[in-house]
């Protein structure tokens, strides 16, 4: 039994793992908070551990797995359990080019900035540009991922732009 | 095609969904008019800055706590836990603020508390420097810049704010600012954690790029 569990485990590690640091990216971008997003994440994968075999049969895992996570993001919010995303999340590593010392200081405060702006769009929007602008779905991938008309996706992106871009002071003059 | 359909279509446009014949007219578009240039300019970079933000990695750690490999963390969110934070808040952060500026060769690191000298019309690299007695999560950052002041890549903000942990001990955040003439200016940074607010003031001094480098500071 014990052989049986480590190799089923072994398995449904091999097929997560190189999609955990997306799915974790999702679920901080999505709660705000890195210690949620790590809960939301180990929630997921933990009622996922049983259905190893379904997993081995999906044909492209990411978004699947995106899907499950952002239901279980809801079902969390519904339940009042997700914490509030108005507070702005940490910033964890990053990997980047080291531009040098002033080039350096105007990228952390710019992500900072941009960070902080993105978590105070509305919840339905800030989904959807994450999804679609930070991580490379297409709006036709997020139909299936979020279960919502491409009409509606693309008019919630299109708010999300905007309103980041205002938030950023961004909006060119005449806007 | 006028201002107002290509609003309607810069989307489509950054993400390469207008057809051959849409995107020559967009393309005409922007060849004569300067404001939708900087509008397509803008969103691009915008694009870019959250395409960077795929990056993001979680610590080993986190992966492992994810995984299931090791207790996680007990998040700071019970109330007692979040007051006594905020109590130590009140009394210990940031007591070695201070500005600095980078040593470099055309002038010597110059450290006082609560100021500091850049050269006018040159950006420049302002250390804020935070010392915690404990990590804080989610503490608000809020700088308030005086006119003639500005942070890089924001032209014209006079406030700016942000959230960040600190970690227990020293933080260090760049601030890139442009003093945009001479003289004196304060500027101000605010930390609001847990209901309560600490101020801080920090005397700028923007000097004449000639006069810094023949003072040999």
């Amino acid at each position: 039994m014990t052989q049986w569990w480590r190799t089923r485990r072994a398995r449904f590690e091999a097929l997560v793992s190189p999609h955990l640091d997306h799915l974790y990216r999702l679920a901080l971008r999505w709660t705000g908070r890195p210690e949620a997003a790590e809960d939301l994440v180990h929630d997921v994968l933990v009622k996922l551990l049983p259905r190893t075999d379904e997993l081995a049969a999906v044909d492209r895992l990411r978004p699947w797995l995106a899907r499950v996570l952002y239901r279980q993001f809801v079902d969390d919010r519904r339940r009042g359990g997700a914490p509030d995303t108005a507070n702005g999340p940490d910033v964890d590593t990053l990997v980047d080019n080291n531009p040098g010392p002033e080039a350096a200081a105007v990228q952390s405060i710019h992500r900072r900035l941009l960070v902080d702006a993105l978590q105070r769009l509305p919840e339905a929007h800030r989904v959807v540009l994450v999804l679609h602008d930070v991580e490379g779905y297409t709006l036709e991938e997020l139909t299936t991922v979020l279960d919502a008309p491409l009409g509606t996706l693309k008019s919630r992106l299109h708010r999300a732009r905007h309103a980041l871009r205002r938030q950023l002071g961004m909006e060119p003059s005449g806007t | 095609m006028d201002c107002d359909a290509f609003k309607r279509r810069l989307d489509d446009w950054l993400d390469e969904r207008l057809d051959a014949g849409a995107r020559r007219s967009v393309d005409r578009h922007l060849e004569s008019c300067e404001a939708c240039r900087q509008r397509a300019e803008v969103a691009t970079e915008l694009r870019r800055e959250l395409r960077a933000l795929a990056a993001l990695r979680p610590s080993a750690a986190a992966r492992r706590r994810m995984l299931g490999h090791a207790d996680r963390r007990v998040a700071l969110s019970r109330p007692w836990l979040a007051a006594a934070a905020a109590a130590v808040f009140a009394v210990g952060v940031a007591a070695g603020l201070y500005l600095q500026q980078p040593a470099g060769p055309e002038r010597a690191a110059t450290v006082s508390p609560g100021t500091a000298r850049v050269a006018a019309g040159t950006p420049g690299a302002v250390q804020l420097v935070f010392q915690s007695p404990q990590a804080l999560q989610d503490v608000e950052v809020v700088l308030e810049l005086p006119d003639g002041v500005e942070l890089v890549g924001y032209p014209g903000r006079r406030s700016l704010a942000w959230r960040t942990d600190l970690a227990a001990g020293r933080n260090l955040m760049s601030l890139p600012v442009l003093a945009l003439t001479e003289g004196e200016r304060a500027v101000v940074a605010r930390l609001r954690y847990g209901g309560r607010e600490r101020q801080f003031q920090v005397l700028l001094h923007a000097q004449d790029n000639a006069a810094i480098n023949s003072s040999g500071t």
